[in-house]
Parts: C-alpha cells; sequence; structure tokens
C-alpha cells in the first residue's frame, strides 16, 4: 500500500470525517488519497483558516448534538419550546479537527491557528507535508522547519521518517490530542515518504511510559476540599474551558444547584449553565459586574477547569485571605498564576462527580449572592444582540472573532448555546473560518459568526469557502471602522485616535462588506440603524447571509 | 538558590531542543545541562542545574519540576538540592609549558595527564564544581590555552534512584 493511502486509512480507522486544508507540492500525494476516500475534504482559501476551521469543528463535534429540528417553527419568537430541555445527542466517536497544508510557507501559515489552539486546549490534528527526507536541511524550495517553529505552541510534534510508522504515530498523535490536558499535535510527512510503499501494521494499544495523565484526583484532597466547601459561608465556583472540554457542563451544574452555589465563567466557560440562576456570568477584566463582585465578596473559590490568566484574574491579590481549591488535569496550572489552598490534578467531570458523592446534604439552599436587577445602561448595540439571542434557536453557536465584537457576543445568552472563540491567543481572524468548520461538524445547528471590520478582514477570503460549500453560515460583522478594542486601549494610556502616526481607524480602507457578500453571491445587507427586522432575516435565510452592521 | 533536576527522557531526536525551548520560552535559566544516554539505549538522562535569585524561587522551582514532567519525551523528573547530590564535572585544561612540571601538580591536584606534546600538557580533573574554580587557580602558573567542561552530572546520595 502507498504511504499516502495509509495515513488515509489510518485517520479513518480514528473515526475522522472531515478535513480542511489547502493543496500544494509537498502535500498532494496524501490530498490525491484523500480525495478517493469517504473523507470530506474542505478546500479554504489560506492556511491559517484551515486551523481555525478545525479549532471551530473540534469544539462542535465535542460537544452534545443538537437534535435536527423542523425548520418552519424554527424561527418564531416562542422557539425555545421547540426542543426538550435535554436534547442531547450522539456524541462524535472522536471530536478532534483535522487539517492539512502543504510545506514551508504553507505550513507557515498554519502557526497562527495551531498556537491559538493551543493557547484554549483544542484538540486539533495539523498534518504538513515537507520536503523530500534528502532534502530535508538543504534549504529547499518551500522547506521550513515547522516542527522546529510550532514547538512552543503543539501538545507534541512528529516528522515522520520511517513510512511503515504511519499507523501508529497517527494513532499515537490522535491519543495524545486527545489526552489529559487537549491540544494540538502536529504530523510532518515528507513527500517521498507519501509516495513510498509500506506495510500498513495494525498498532496496538497506546501506553506511554512517559505520558500517563492523572484522570482522578487523590481523594484524600478531594475530602479536604470538600470539608472546605462544607465550612465556607461564600463559596464560589469558577469554571473554566476545562468544564467544557472533560464534558463536565452538565456535573457542574448538578453540583451548583445542589449546593446552591454560585458559578462564574472565565471567557473559555462561556456556555456553561447558560441562562441558569446560579451563573452570574463572566469574571475578569470584559467580564460581568455579578461575576466580579462575587469574585471579590467570596471566601471560597472552588476553580474548575481554569488556569487563572490574567485577563481573567487581572490581580491575583484579590484572591488572598480566601481558601482556593484548583482542580485542573493539568499539574503544571496548580501553582502556577495563584497559590491553591487544595490543588487537585483531576478531570473536572470526575472531580465533580467524586466531590459530590462526599456531601451527605446540600451545603445550602440559597445562594448568598444576589444578582443585581438593575440592568447596565444598556447601549443599542446590547439590545440589537438580546433581540437576536432571543430569536436564535437553542443550540445555536456563536463563533466570535476578537476584540470589541468578541466581548459584545459574550453577553449572549442563547438556551443550549456554544461560544466558541480564541479566548487565550486572542486571534484575530478566527471567526469565520471557525464558524465555518463549526456548521461542517454539526448541520443541524445554526451558526452565527459575530466579527468587528478589522477581524473579518483577516479571513474575509473564506467567503468563497461559504460560497464554494453553500455553507448557510450568518455573519454579522459589528462594524465601528476602526480597531475598536485597540483604540479604547491607546486611549486609556493617552493616545489619541490618531497620534504620531498611530492609527486605529479602518475607515479609509474599508470595503462596503455587503456589497463584498454579494459578489461572492451571498446575501447580505447593510443595517444603521440597529433594525431588529434584519435579524429575522438573518435567521429566517436558508442559505448563507451577511449583516454589516454599521455602528 | 541552586536546584538539580535529573531528567529520564526518551532517547530521540529532538527531545534536547525541546527541553532546552522550554527553559528559554518560560524564562527560567539554565546554569549548565549535561546530558548522555543512559544503561538502556532507549533512555536519556539530562543533568540540569539552575540557580534562581528570584523573588519566589519555591514557586519557579515547582513550575520548572512540573513543566518538565509535562513534555511528552519525559518519563521521570527528579529536583533535589545540592546537598541531596553527589554532583561531578569533568574539565580539560590544555597548558603551555613542560610536561614535568606539570605533573608534579597533577599529583597534589588528583588530576590526570590525558595527552601531551612537546611544548603543551592537557590533563583532566573530574571534580565537585566547586573545586573547578579553584583547580583553575592552581593551574595559573601555567598559560592555559583552553579548556572545557562537561556540565554538572549528578546522581543522588544514598540508596534512591530515579527509578
Amino acid at each position: 500500500m502507498l504511504t499516502s493511502e495509509a495515513i488515509v486509512k489510518a485517520l479513518e480507522n480514528e473515526g475522522v470525517k472531515d478535513i480542511f486544508g489547502l493543496p500544494g507540492a509537498a502535500i498532494n500525494p496524501f490530498l490525491a488519497a484523500l480525495a478517493k476516500s469517504d473523507i470530506n475534504f474542505t478546500l479554504v482559501r489560506a492556511e491559517s483558516a484551515a486551523g481555525f476551521a478545525a479549532n471551530g469543528y473540534a469544539r462542535i463535534s465535542g460537544q452534545a448534538g443538537v437534535r435536527s429540528t423542523n425548520t418552519d417553527d424554527v424561527h418564531n419568537t416562542n422557539a425555545v419550546s421547540v426542543l426538550s430541555t435535554n436534547a442531547v445527542g450522539v456524541l462524535s466517536t472522536n471530536p478532534i479537527g483535522v487539517c492539512a497544508v502543504t510545506s514551508g510557507a504553507g505550513a507557515l501559515g498554519l502557526l497562527p491557528a495551531i498556537a491559538c489552539a493551543y493557547a484554549d486546549s483544542i484538540p486539533i490534528i495539523a498534518i504538513t507535508g515537507q520536503v523530500k527526507t534528502a532534502e530535508v536541511g538543504s534549504d529547499a524550495f518551500q522547506e521550513a522547519d515547522i516542527t522546529g517553529a510550532a514547538e512552543p505552541f503543539v501538545k507534541y510534534s512528529y516528522l515522520v521518517k520511517n513510512p511503515n510508522d504511519i499507523p501508529s504515530i497517527i494513532k499515537e498523535a490522535f491519543y495524545l490530542a486527545k489526552a489529559g490536558r487537549q491540544g494540538p499535535v502536529l504530523i510532518d510527512i515528507p513527500v517521498d515518504v507519501q509516495e513510498a510503499v509500506c506495510e500498513y501494521i495494525m498498532p496496538g494499544d497506546i501506553d506511554l511510559r512517559s505520558y500517563k495523565p492523572t484522570i482522578d484526583g487523590n481523594s484524600f484532597q478531594i475530602r479536604k476540599a470538600v470539608e472546605l466547601i462544607a465550612g465556607a459561608k461564600r463559596p464560589l465556583i469558577i469554571a473554566g474551558g476545562g468544564v467544557i472540554s472533560s464534558g463536565a457542563k452538565e456535573q457542574l451544574s448538578i453540583f451548583a444547584r445542589r449546593h446552591s452555589i454560585p458559578v462564574c465563567t472565565t471567557m473559555m466557560g462561556l456556555g456553561i449553565m447558560t441562562g441558569e440562576s446560579l451563573n452570574l456570568g463572566m469574571i475578569g477584566m470584559f467580564g460581568d459586574s455579578d461575576a466580579n463582585e462575587a469574585l471579590n465578596a467570596a471566601d471560597t473559590l472552588i476553580i474548575v477547569g481554569a488556569r487563572v490568566g490574567e485577563r481573567s484574574i487581572p490581580d491575583p491579590s484579590i484572591t488572598k485571605g480566601k481558601d482556593i481549591i484548583h482542580a485542573d488535569i493539568d499539574p503544571a496550572e496548580l501553582g502556577k498564576n495563584i497559590i491553591p489552598t487544595i490543588p487537585i490534578v483531576s478531570d473536572c467531570k470526575s472531580f465533580l462527580q467524586k466531590a459530590d458523592e462526599l456531601f451527605s446534604e446540600p451545603i445550602s439552599s440559597e445562594p448568598w449572592t444576589k444578582r443585581s436587577n438593575i440592568s447596565t445602561t444598556a447601549d443599542k448595540l446590547t439590545e440589537y444582540l438580546k433581540v437576536l439571542a432571543g430569536y436564535a434557536r437553542p443550540g445555536t453557536v456563536i463563533a466570535a472573532d476578537v476584540g470589541n465584537n468578541q466581548i459584545a457576543a459574550s453577553k449572549i445568552r442563547i438556551k443550549d448555546g456554544v461560544f466558541i472563540t480564541s479566548g487565550g491567543m486572542g486571534t484575530m481572524g478566527y471567526g469565520l473560518p471557525a464558524a465555518i468548520g463549526a456548521l461542517t461538524a454539526d448541520k443541524n445547528r445554526d451558526v452565527i459568526c459575530i466579527s468587528g471590520d478589522g477581524g473579518f478582514q483577516m479571513s474575509m477570503a473564506e467567503l468563497a469557502t461559504v460560497k464554494a460549500y453553500s455553507l448557510p453560515v450568518k455573519i454579522i460583522i459589528i462594524n465601528d471602522s476602526s480597531l475598536g478594542m485597540v483604540r479604547d486601549a491607546a486611549q486609556k494610556i493617552g493616545f489619541g485616535d490618531i497620534a504620531e502616526g498611530f492609527s486605529t481607524d479602518l475607515a479609509p480602507g474599508n470595503p462596503d462588506f455587503a456589497a463584498l457578500a454579494k459578489s461572492y453571491g451571498i446575501t447580505s445587507e447593510t443595517v444603521r440603524d440597529y433594525n431588529t427586522d434584519s435579524i429575522k432575516r438573518l435567521l429566517e435565510s436558508k442559505s448563507a447571509y451577511l449583516i454589516d452592521l454599521v455602528i | 538558590m541552586k536546584r538539580i533536576y535529573s531528567v529520564l527522557v526518551e532517547n530521540r531526536s529532538g527531545v534536547l531542543s525541546r527541553i532546552a525551548g522550554l527553559f528559554s520560552r518560560r524564562g527560567f535559566n539554565i546554569e549548565s545541562l549535561a546530558v548522555g544516554v543512559t544503561e538502556s539505549d532507549d533512555l536519556s538522562r539530562m543533568t540540569i542545574v539552575t540557580d534562581d535569585e528570584g523573588s519566589e524561587p519555591q514557586r519557579i522551582f515547582e513550575q520548572i519540576r512540573k513543566q518538565l514532567s509535562k513534555m511528552i519525551d519525559t518519563v521521570r523528573v527528579k529536583a533535589l538540592s545540592p546537598t541531596e547530590c553527589i554532583l561531578r564535572e569533568l574539565v580539560l585544561i590544555k597548558l603551555k609549558g613542560d610536561i614535568n612540571s606539570a605533573a608534579l601538580l597533577c599529583i597534589k591536584h588528583g588530576a590526570r595527564i590525558a595527552e601531551y606534546s612537546e611544548d603543551t600538557v592537557t590533563i583532566e580533573i573530574t571534580a565537585e564544581p566547586e573545586k573547578v574554580r579553584s583547580i583553575f587557580k592552581a593551574f595559573d602558573e601555567f598559560e592555559i590555552i583552553e579548556t572545557v567542561r562537561t556540565g554538572v552530572i549528578s546522581l543522588q546520595k544514598g540508596s534512591s534512584s530515579i527509578k
């Protein structure tokens, strides 16, 4: 068998259904073999988009599915009734995103997406072509040391030298991407290896002496944590992306409700307990005041699957005097940014289950926090997005880009909704390709990309992918004709909007986004007055739709 | 505060660069790093010495240990203080001078003559790292042409091992 065919076979064995990528001389043998298989290939327009799409794909295929619904019923204002509360479908057998690009510049173009997946612990497999084995190290055309370049941002990487290693390397790569703390794994395959004949030996179970992640926490530590929670007056749960990636959303909700412990999330934890009264919202620099106030007032923090990044807890000294229980699957996160009273190395789901079992009775029947009913002076954008949230179908995916648009999108609360964004790396241009990946993963969901005019232009070429595959992606560009968040930050440190050649003003170069979409055959409109009828048209459209929301 | 990290890793290509890269990108300073294959061909052992003068040496020490353990190629990490270890370093010193006068000093300082020529002598010394400086001093009546040190290697004192 050709090694290119062996790669396809190994991917099929891992349950891969979709791959995002872009061809090129050094990856063509594999892509040619892939074309003969049942795996769908989505041709994107830039390598980074292949990686972002794989990211969106991984995050949606890792979610419980949403039942297919009768679209006629969907877009009325009482859409909530369409789905039952527990619309849990079948989880994809292997929720990992896969992308494949060529060597050199192609592979390097994937770096932002690899780093993005690493920062948010998203399991993706990046397959890159490489120049011929004999040419490696000779500065050949389109040669780049991609395993070297990607090293700081991958969980692990392989440079395949022996064609017979393909089955075991691919199996191990998929295992590593998912096991313990999830993340990107890179497989670099020289083009002559792809063309070589190999023997396909079915690999055995993965058993790495050097990698054995701890899934179940130390029971003594969990017992101490439970005692601490039982004695707490003002306990607060801080839930991060780890809760979502370990499939512990339901578990967390059960735990919090049983003990009436209020919950805050990080940005990566958005989507946990959406709409539940115990959920106080997001903490941090751009968080909700209820959440931040609770963080200040709490006497015991139960941090689950969150790494206490400086955007979530900008000033770690506010945790002084509080008891901190920190549970995370990655031991290196415990004690990195704050020193916990009780560190627990554990999968989030396992921790929550085991902790809950140790309580003989609920610690409280009333949360100690009160949600403020004073609605912050809602601006027109917030109101507009609230209407969107009201109309959106349960289970809708919000694929947010990066910047002020992301913060606005983070306030959207949709029942069973999924919020995906580039949380850690803040990679502008993430939104549209991630939405493409999300929609490819689950065609029964509505997917809305919320972007800014800055970030959108970084991946705008993917409108072609939307067109080519007739993907019904809904796009809202919150267009303030500037790099809004950068402008705000610059003004804070005393820069004007344009000072000494520094500018965040995008107006002079911005295209007419609606006309641009039309040139791709995508229905579009420019909205200048926050007219919410546009939302109905966007959601009711059976094909892609773009709103240029001028603010 | 000096720390000695003994790291057992898979003996495959790219491992050294992964470990070295971890130190540089996380801003941990390496004082010395020595690596060689162990009694099993598929395992290498690194001895990494760090000296942290910062305000939170304990946190950095813990982070280095955890980040090293997290590497997929890492099989085992043992982090110890220098007093818990036997520490050794091999030094080669090429001197300008005559073998007879060098020989006397060698006997006095426990050094060996590894090689000599008409007007140079290369001596080898195995010593604890702190002693290396005094050995350089002892030979400073000679003109030193060049020197090389292996970096510290270490095993834990007593019956404990990395396994």
